[in-house]
């Protein structure tokens, strides 16, 4: 399951994606290499959303995440707006569920 | 009573800015023109660089007086000139090669003829030749830079016109695409080609023999050269703060503002070159580093008080927001405290912020920093600030920053500290709700770690 995540710069994405990676190295169930990570600015999108699973966008763009939805819907990947308050706090384990979940339900979906 | 009604006020004004701001930066931020243009200067980065390392370079004979240095620098010393020529001497033409580039891509057209074709336009409009036959390339620096992004919109928009309708050179099946597109090129070509010749005929002829990069920049000067006035820069700066309190980023805004940080460091970096005195602040440079220094709003101080609070949670989202900051990163604190449609936070931040930001600039305005000459890349706060100007004032600049930031926040912080600790006390007894509802977390079944 390869995640991507998006925010304006692709900064504090970063920050998030090393977070949630480190949730990943501790996890007695995950395992690193399953789980390869990118964190990009929204710009590139485009180059990017084909190669992905599951879709995190942060919350300064949600004046943009219809938009984001509309294009990874058409490819049938899911995507999950991260809300404020995990994102302040920068909580890996919560996001990392949050992807797991889409991706499942994405899979029940399909 | 009191409270319940001012709670009333801020509601129905976040509504007002959802219904406005929000629609615009959702306009903004898909209209292709203003995002080509912000992905064009974006990509302008190398050419400012070399374009900075040209000016500055020059100058080392005078730290290292050794002789081989000295005579390395006097046999040598041309290759500046000739970067600087190559980089901030070209700098029209690349934006206009960049633009069209991301314009061409949005409407997948073509890209690289789209290209051609705008580098062609614009050098009709901007390019002369002397009575010899060389080349008189004065227009195509950053006084064409504005030029170039009105010439990359107009070009591709004509391609993309004849490509719709059909009014190109269509290859039959079975012919390589790279042959086809060149014959599709042909009747836009000759379209661009008689329609800018047309354009400088005619402003050749109405005024006397100025080429049109400068009539443009006749016509923009008042609005680009307001942007010199600390007048207009704070409410620009209390501008691209409103935008972050309501949660939107504020890159909004750079379609406008980066060409105009790209002219301005060009230009501070040609007047450093040429021993005269600079006169912009607004850099893409000083943005960073100074208006965002420890990101957006100045919130350094906010972080301290949090560091020293008695709040669990506000002392976690500082230990959080302290290492990024120190890399002009503030999301955790904005989505954290949160800062973000925070009413306390409203003024301190906007109004505040947008304060303890401009206050280099004014040190600039006053002669106690030096003008900016260079965009650093991302590296730590002090490190970027003295790298700006190349002036270690700039870090006692941010020191002071610093200390007015965290007076700034203090009060406002003690009402939300005094609310929070009220809430840690309840909270004790009650369960803190999850994003994740338990259907949700049924799904994860063997995998929740």
């Amino acid at each position: 399951m390869k995640i991507l995540l998006v925010c304006a710069g692709g900064f504090s994405t970063t920050m998030m994606m090393e977070a949630m990676k480190k949730v990943v190295k501790q996890s007695q169930k995950l395992a690193e290499k399953d789980y390869p990570m990118e964190a990009i600015g929204v710009d590139k999108l485009d180059r990017y959303l084909q190669e992905y699973d599951v879709i995190l966008v942060g919350p300064q763009l949600s004046h943009k995440y219809d938009y984001i939805k509309e294009e990874a819907d058409k490819l049938q990947k899911p995507t999950v707006l991260l809300t404020s308050d995990i994102y302040g706090a920068m909580d890996g384990a919560t996001v990392m569920k949050q992807a797991l979940i889409a991706y499942r339900k994405n899979k029940l979906a399909q | 009573m009191k409270q319940e009604k001012k709670q009333g006020t801020f509601e129905k004004f976040e509504d007002f800015i959802r219904r406005t701001l929000v629609p615009i930066a959702n306009k903004v931020d898909r209209n292709p023109y203003l995002t080509a243009i912000k992905k064009g200067m974006v990509v302008m980065t190398p050419v400012l660089l070399l374009g900075s390392i040209a000016a500055i370079f020059p100058s080392i004979p005078e730290f290292i007086k050794a002789p081989s240095v000295t005579n390395w620098f006097e046999n040598y010393g041309y290759v500046f000139d000739l970067i600087s020529k190559v980089s901030l001497g070209l700098v029209g033409l690349y934006a206009v090669l960049a633009i069209s580039y991301f314009l061409s891509e949005s409407y997948k057209l073509y890209t690289i003829g789209s290209m051609m074709l705008s580098a062609i336009a614009f050098l009709i409009v901007a390019m002369d030749v002397d009575k010899n036959g060389n080349i008189i390339a004065s227009y195509l620096d950053s006084k064409g830079l504005f030029t170039a992004i009105f010439i990359a919109i107009i070009s591709v928009k004509i391609y993309q016109f004849f490509t719709k309708h059909k009014l190109v050179i269509k290859m039959p099946e079975g012919v390589p695409d790279f042959v086809s597109s060149s014959f599709e090129l042909i009747t836009p070509t000759a379209a661009i080609g008689v329609l800018f010749i047309v354009i400088r005929t005619i402003v050749d002829s109405l005024t006397g023999g100025v080429l049109l990069p400068q009539v443009i920049m006749n016509f923009l000067a008042p609005a680009i050269g307001s942007l010199d006035s600390l007048w207009i820069i704070y409410p620009i700066l209390c501008l691209r703060l409103v935008f972050w309190f309501f949660g939107i980023h504020s890159a909004v805004l750079s379609p406008i503002l980066s060409p105009i940080a790209v002219q301005y460091l060009s230009e501070n970096i040609a007047a450093h070159k040429a021993g005269e005195q600079l006169t912009h602040v607004i850099t893409n440079g000083t943005l960073s580093a100074f208006a965002n220094f420890t990101g957006s709003g100045v919130t350094i101080g906010l972080v301290l008080a949090m560091l020293v609070s008695r709040s669990q949670r506000y002392k976690k989202v500082g230990a959080v927001a302290l290492l990024p900051s120190l890399f002009g990163i503030n999301e955790p604190v904005l989505f954290g405290v949160p800062i973000i449609l925070n009413p306390v936070l409203m003024i301190p931040f906007i109004f505040g912020g947008a304060f303890v930001g401009m206050l280099p600039m004014i040190a600039m305005k006053i002669g106690l920093l030096n003008y900016p000459i260079f965009d650093p890349p991302y590296v730590p706060v002090f490190v970027e600030g003295f790298l700006t100007g190349f002036d270690w004032r700039a870090v006692i600049i941010q020191v002071v920053q610093v200390g007015l930031s965290f007076f700034l926040y203090l009060p406002f912080f003690k009402v939300l500290e005094k609310q929070e600790l009220e809430m840690e006390k309840k909270s004790n007894e009650t369960k803190s709700t999850s994003v994740i509802s338990d259907e949700d977390a049924a799904l994860l079944g063997d995998l929740d770690f």
